[in-house]
């Protein structure tokens, strides 16, 4: 570790894993360069339609985080930028970039697409990126519309001025704002930084190299990531599924697993994600378009993560989509019709030849070819797949120390996961760099708020935004009809709002002026109004007396073809604007304290990570154990299916945790009450009715193996539990030489969901079994093979040495009965229709886990959701997978949803990463836009305390209705469901909301 | 609390034909925490008329308002002035508020509420009757369960003929519930009072209910009048 | 007014729906410039009172446009915002407004070609009605009643 410890960290890669890493060092006091190979942040999620289990559309979700970190003062994003070299230690590294020329300069583009208009190119020519090369794009080109930073770029590679030097250059005219810049050239650069993190995530497969399904040569066969496109409303049909050969309509959609993947000829792994991506696409090209008929091809049907097994149960009984369990030698093209032949076994086993109009590959992935050379430039080694190779007990630590890796990097893996991993990384940054914390990144001074009650004094600025607005909007006609409306003392046009000099301007107009409201007219406030907040809050107001008024992406822009009309809506819309502004009233948002101390329940493998990584951040951490001991759920594990030492981890844990000056454990422990909210807990244990003063919870319950009460198990001795045959295997005492594994034991209408390990498990201790004695016989009774990821290749060792696999149907679960002291297994063999009888030594049950009983108990306490099994609910199963949503309470371990041992500490890592974010700071910002109660008016009915998605709403001592400021998130349910009208949302009151109708209807020309 | 329901809008444009200028007064207590006549719906309900009168080409004038308590009188004072301006008042309180304006004022008092009864809230959105008012309590015996105001019946000694097979009522015009007896009975065995049902009560006297005409409560040591 | 340009009241969600409208300017996707929107923080907020007001000020037309199910930024805003809708779009009727003026739609960000498609349709629609308060309207329901 050096001594110099730079405060700022190199995030490579500005996918969704990228993207939450930065956030989390943001916004926990480290200074982050955030460094993209392209032109744009956003990744693979950007292109995706939806995500599964939810169908969620992956754009909402994704586009407030790229907004977000693109507006963070502590994130410089630098795109069209890698790596060429990593010197020096942690602590202490300099990283040399180069960055591509852009061509355009982004403080000055507004992308408004004129450059791209005027290109000597009318048409698109050239495959678009994001579009999986099914739309065309021009030389220059904005990469989607929410592209971040929202620019233009040139391609060098296609643009005339660069391959010819004749060029009329149009595009350089075009631009009102001087963006455009062809001198620009490649630039080297070197940062100091603490600290790296690598996640430049993965390739689709390519399809081209599965020769037997035609991709490239067959127009209707396509690639799942192409398909996506073509069921995005952005993408290149606007979310019509066409075939690409005749622009019509398909029916028969066929969907080809595992193309690239568990494939000796191609990887051996498992992609982990295709057999739920398949499932969401089919679902949602039958809800775009309800004449497809989708069937998916399928080895085996891994919905192994939470909610996967719902999903797939209602693509089945809901959607009708059709699953075929074969694998498929070849697609064949019809010429005339360019129709697909596809041969398959249907169920019968008989081989069946069928015609579709759509073929779509789903195709794995694999270590991108530049996250390969990145690792050559980093130092760090590659796995055997050329993955980063990492330890199961650091799942997020590359080999060079202080370089840590994330996402699909590091192995095949879906959102959420790569969203875990990546604050999993920023936690180990912020456990690393500690001590630097705050030495790279600033805070921002304003001038005290004058008081701004009063008479309404409104500034109008209408914004011509170049012609983007004024080539359409008459906007001198509407500043000067703003200039009428009661309450303006000020109206003005603008060439660009949002340019520094204006900002300049519009600060010395407020002050001149004695403006107490503000109204800009330009673009949408999604992107802008923080900007201009923040002006009018540099010049002294409170940031809530400022409206914004959309008259370009909702006006001008989709208005183009009726300019009156433009300029009468845009004139409305003032005029509501200017209605609303008259009521703003300011909002006070408070500062509360943060007690930088952490609770954490649950003394597993989890809780014990997690407080480790809090403590390593420098927090002091309380670990609270229910029962006797820490870590008594790694107990009954000797190792981990890759064969690594589970009890040296676990004795390695528990000497650290106890070691630790900054950890207080308590055993023999439970809670008794939580009250107060992020920032400021306050517990009362069990133990002594002792209390405890934190700032944020984390729930780290685990699960626990089921234990059945079916097929013998506790009356014969010879029935066991995998977990049991471990430790068996583990002590030497197997002497048995048949054994039968049933997979799925308990798994029924109660407790549906895939519990993920157990297949590992089977298949560890089959292996083990047959190393201890190769004469063995073993036998896997099984529903579906789920060995994701790289433990496809254990499942492939077991195949290999002996192990004997069968399938058995849901409907048919396989029997075990005990003649004369003889146990006895029969199963019906799905595969080959045929009852199989065996006569075992030894049966051993694959249980799956449940949670622990005492999370309903926590829930009681710490009012945040379980699920119908007990299982708790995250915030957002996407890109919260740590968080609850009520804010400060965190959760990890099994008990969130079944993982393996390293899944769980990442997930640990992540939860303490989360939380550190609020105990690294002094204050917490609260209030703003919240609701609040009229006490006068309050009857205490309790329907905004029964409503409150987030619990922020509590019976206070005078039996009333209170707002916890902290809690509230602003959606407003109470206030519009509220029946004595007791409740106003600060920003959007009625009062204000009303006024706007009213106005917008007093209109006339 | 007292729940009641809003009548049906047709009802209330009829009651409302012959005004042009109308007081909506809401009530924030009972009425407003069932949701029928706090100022929300208040606010709704006048909109509402007023959209329906002007789409009839007979337009009204609605003042709007919410009063604590509509049957204590100190509470409607304030809106006295007001309401001797108005053609008429539609009252959105319970029945009570709409005799106690009508005692205190001589402009028409419009009811546009339905009272229905004493109830619990279930969940948000759903009220149950539990109690009748009948005067005369014997909770203690039933393990907390009403007959009179559970029973379709009133009975005091039940169940009976129309209980079915899953414990609920043959009585279901407002969907299926439980039989009260049976409710009772298994309710007594959690409280280990299950001796209770063998109780035999005596004919009920119903002079303490509404049967024995209006009622009246007098607390002595409370009047202020000597 | 003129009968052929109604107003349209759009209240739509700042996650989604305010997005996907944001979005089809983006494309440069054209719809009627009778659609007005105000922004909600999520249409948890919208208020009964909100739509019957809007017709009462005079709007042909009401739209309301919250996230896709399951994708409420705020949990259960979108479907709470359902339920209220329905419950005025049965009322509206026995005001005489023709229910059809009011509109609840689910709409992700994504959805920018959606967002004017419905603007397009919605005016059509509402095009094809006769104004709020119309002399029609009102004959009709005087005749009704008589």
């Amino acid at each position: 570790m050096s001594e110099i410890m730079h405060g700022a960290v190199a995030v490579v890669g500005g996918g969704i894993g990228g993207i939450q890493a930065a956030l989390d060092l943001a916004d926990s006091g480290f200074y982050v360069y955030l460094i993209e190979e392209g032109p744009a942040i956003g990744g693979r999620m950007a292109q995706l339609d939806k995500t599964f289990p939810t169908n969620d559309c992956a754009m909402c979700m994704l586009s407030p985080k790229l907004v977000e970190v693109g507006r963070h003062p502590n994130v410089q994003i630098m795109t069209l930028a890698s790596v060429e070299a990593l010197e020096g230690q942690p602590g202490n590294f300099q990283i040399t970039l180069r960055q591509r020329p852009r061509y355009v300069d982004i403080t000055r583009c507004i992308a408004c697409g004129r450059c791209i208009a005027s290109c000597v190119y009318q048409d698109a020519k050239f495959p678009s990126e994001f579009d999986v090369g099914l739309g065309k794009r021009k030389p220059i080109y904005i990469p989607f519309p929410q592209a971040v930073p929202l620019a233009a770029v040139v391609d060098p590679q296609t643009c005339i001025f660069f391959k010819s030097g004749r060029c009329p250059q149009n595009c350089l005219k075009a631009c009102e704002r001087g963006a455009l810049d062809f001198t620009q050239t490649e630039r080297v650069l070197t940062l100091d930084v603490g600290a790296v993190i690598v996640a430049p995530g993965f390739e689709p497969y390519d399809a081209r190299r599965v020769g037997e399904y035609g991709f490239g040569r067959y127009a209707n066969v396509l690639t799942a990531p192409q398909f996506e496109r073509l069921l995005s409303a952005s993408g290149p049909t606007t979310g019509k599924v066409l075939r690409p050969s005749d622009g019509k309509a398909p029916k028969k959609v066929a969907f080809i697993q595992c193309v690239g993947s568990r494939d000796l000829r191609h990887q051996s792994y498992c992609s982990a994600v295709c057999c739920m991506y398949a499932t969401k696409e089919a679902i949602v090209a039958k809800e775009h378009d309800h004449a497809i008929e989708p069937t998916i091809f399928y080895i085996d049907l891994r919905a192994y993560g939470k909610g996967f097994e719902n999903l797939v149960r209602r693509a089945k009984e809901e959607h009708g989509v059709r699953y075929v369990r074969s694998m498929i030698s070849q697609v064949t093209e019809v010429p005339e019709t360019k129709n697909l032949l596809v041969c398959y076994r249907d169920e019968s086993g008989s081989l069946r030849e069928e015609e579709f109009d759509l073929v779509v590959l789903a195709v794995g992935m694999r270590p991108s070819a530049k996250g390969q050379e990145l690792a050559r430039k980093l130092g760090i080694e590659l796995n055997e797949h050329g993955f980063a190779k990492t330890s199961l007990f650091n799942p997020v630590m590359s080999t060079r120390e202080g370089v840590f890796v994330t996402g699909a990097f590091t192995g095949p893996k879906d959102i959420p996961e790569t969203v875990i991993q990546a604050s999993a990384a920023a936690a180990a940054v912020e456990a690393l760099l500690a001590p630097a914390r705050g030495t790279r990144t600033k805070a921002k001074q304003y001038p005290e708020e004058f008081v701004s009650e009063g008479t309404p004094r409104i500034g109008v600025f209408v914004c011509h935004c170049g012609s983007n607005i004024a080539g359409v909007v008459d906007v001198k006609a509407v500043a000067e009809y703003a200039q009428t409306l009661p309450g303006v003392v000020h109206a003005e046009n603008v060439l660009y709002t949002c340019s520094q000099d204006n900002l300049k301007h519009m600060k010395e107009v407020i002050r001149e002026k004695q403006l107490n409201r503000v109204v800009v007219a330009s673009c949408t406030p999604r992107n802008l109004a923080a900007l201009f907040q923040d002006t009018i809050r540099e010049a002294g107001l409170n940031k809530f007396l400022f409206e914004m008024v959309n008259i370009r992406e909702q006006c001008s822009w989709v208005h183009s073809d009726q300019p009156e009309k433009a300029t009468e809506k845009a004139k409305r819309l003032v005029r509501m604007g200017v209605a609303k502004a008259r009521e703003l009233k300011p909002l006070a948002v408070q500062s509360v304290k943060v007690t930088p101390v952490a609770l954490v329940l649950g003394g597993g493998l989890s809780g014990m990570v997690a407080a480790l990584t809090l403590a390593d951040s420098g927090f002091e951490t309380h670990l609270v154990e229910k029962s006797s001991e820490l870590g008594s759920d790694l107990k009954e594990i000797a190792r981990t299916p890759e064969g690594e030492d589970v009890q040296s981890l676990r004795a390695n844990l528990l000497d650290r945790v106890c070691a630790h000056p900054k950890i207080r454990v308590r055993t023999n422990t439970a809670v008794k009450e939580i009250s107060g909210f992020v920032g400021n807990f306050s517990t009362v244990l069990h133990r002594g009715e002792e209390r405890i003063q934190h700032g944020v919870v984390i729930v780290a319950t685990e699960a626990h193996e089921h234990k059945p009460n079916e097929y013998l198990y506790g009356e014969d001795g010879r029935v066991l539990t995998q977990r049991e045959l471990e430790a068996k295997i583990e002590r030497s005492e197997a002497r048995e030489k048949t054994i039968v594994m049933i997979q799925c034991v308990g798994r029924n209408e109660q407790r549906p969901y895939c519990s993920r390990i157990c297949c590992a498990e089977a298949l560890q201790n089959a292996l083990a079994l047959l190393d201890q004695d190769p004469d063995r016989q073993v036998y896997v009774l099984y529903r579906e093979m789920i060995s994701y990821g790289f433990l496809e290749d254990l499942y492939r060792r077991a195949r290999d040495s002996g192990v004997v696999f069968i399938r058995y149907d849901e409907q048919a679960p396989p029997v075990v009965r005990k003649e004369r002291d003889q146990l006895f297994v029969t199963v019906r063999d799905a595969r080959l229709r045929q009852e199989v009888l065996i006569k075992p030594d030894l049966v051993v049950l694959s249980t799956g886990v449940v949670p622990d009983p005492y999370n309903e108990e926590l829930s009681r306490l710490l009012k945040v959701p379980l699920d119908a099994y007990g299982f708790f609910v995250e915030a957002h199963i996407k890109l919260r997978p740590v968080d609850f949503a009520s804010h400060g309470i965190f959760l990890c371990g099994g008990s969130h949803a079944p993982g393996t041992i390293s899944e769980l500490i990442a997930k640990a890592q992540a939860a303490a990463g989360r939380a550190a974010i609020i105990l690294s700071k002094e204050q917490l910002e609260a209030g703003g836009i919240v609701a609040s109660v009229d006490p006068e008016k309050c009857t205490a009915c309790l329907t905004c305390v029964r409503e409150c998605p987030f619990g922020a709403v509590f019976i206070n001592e005078l039996g009333l209705a209170e707002i916890e400021a902290v809690k509230c998130q602003g959606c407003g349910i109470c206030a519009a469901d509220c029946p004595a009208k007791a409740i106003q949302l600060g920003q959007f009151e009625d009062i204000q909301e009303l006024r706007m109708l009213e106005e917008l209807f007093a209109y006339e020309h | 609390m007292i729940v009641a329901d809003q009548k049906p809008i047709e009802e209330i444009l009829q009651m409302l034909e012959p005004y042009k200028k109308v007081l909506f007064l809401g009530c924030q207590t009972c009425v407003a925490v069932c949701m029928a006549g706090g100022e929300k719906e208040v606010g709704l309900l006048a909109a509402a008329v007023r959209l329906a009168r002007k789409q009839q080409g007979r337009p009204i004038e609605i003042i709007e308002g919410a009063v604590k308590r509509q049957c204590d009188d100190e509470f409607n004072e304030p809106w006295a002035k007001t309401i001797e301006q108005q053609e008429a008042v539609l009252s959105l309180a319970c029945g009570v508020g709409v005799n106690k304006l009508s005692e205190r004022f001589d402009v028409p008092i419009l009811p546009a509420l339905n009272t229905k009864f004493f109830g619990e809230v279930e969940r948000q959105g759903v009220w149950a009757e539990v109690c009748a008012g009948c005067g005369n309590c014997i909770l203690h015996l039933t393990g907390g369960i009403c007959p009179i105001a559970r029973c379709a019946k009133n009975l005091l000694n039940g169940p009976c003929g129309g209980v079915r097979a899953d414990g609920t009522c043959e009585v279901a015009h407002n969907g299926p519930r439980p039989c009260a007896w049976v409710m009772i009975y298994e309710r007594l065995g959690k409280l280990n009072q299950r001796q209770n049902i063998e109780n035999i009560f005596a004919a009920k006297d119903w002079s303490s209910d509404r049967h024995g005409g209006p009622r009246k409560r007098v607390r002595e040591d409370m009047l202020l009048e000597t | 007014m003129n009968t052929n340009e109604p107003k349209i009241v759009a209240f739509c969600c700042h996650y989604c729906a305010f997005a996907a409208a944001d979005l089809a300017g983006v494309l440069r996707l054209r719809y009627p410039p009778n659609v007005h929107i105000i922004r909600l923080p999520c249409t948890g907020k919208l208020d009964a009172l909100y739509i019957l007001k809007a017709f009462e000020a005079g709007a042909d037309g009401v739209m309301v446009a919250g996230c896709l199910e399951g994708s409420c930024h705020f949990i259960s805003g979108n479907l709470r915002a359902k339920k209220r809708v329905l419950a005025v779009k049965s009322l509206l009727p026995k005001l005489g407004i023709a229910p059809e003026r009011l509109e609840f739609f689910n709409l992700s960000s994504a959805q920018g070609d959606r967002f004017a498609q419905i603007a397009r349709e919605l005016t059509e629609r509402i095009k094809n009605l006769s104004p709020n308060p119309s002399p029609q309207e009102k004959g009709a329901l005087e005749g009704g009643r008589r």
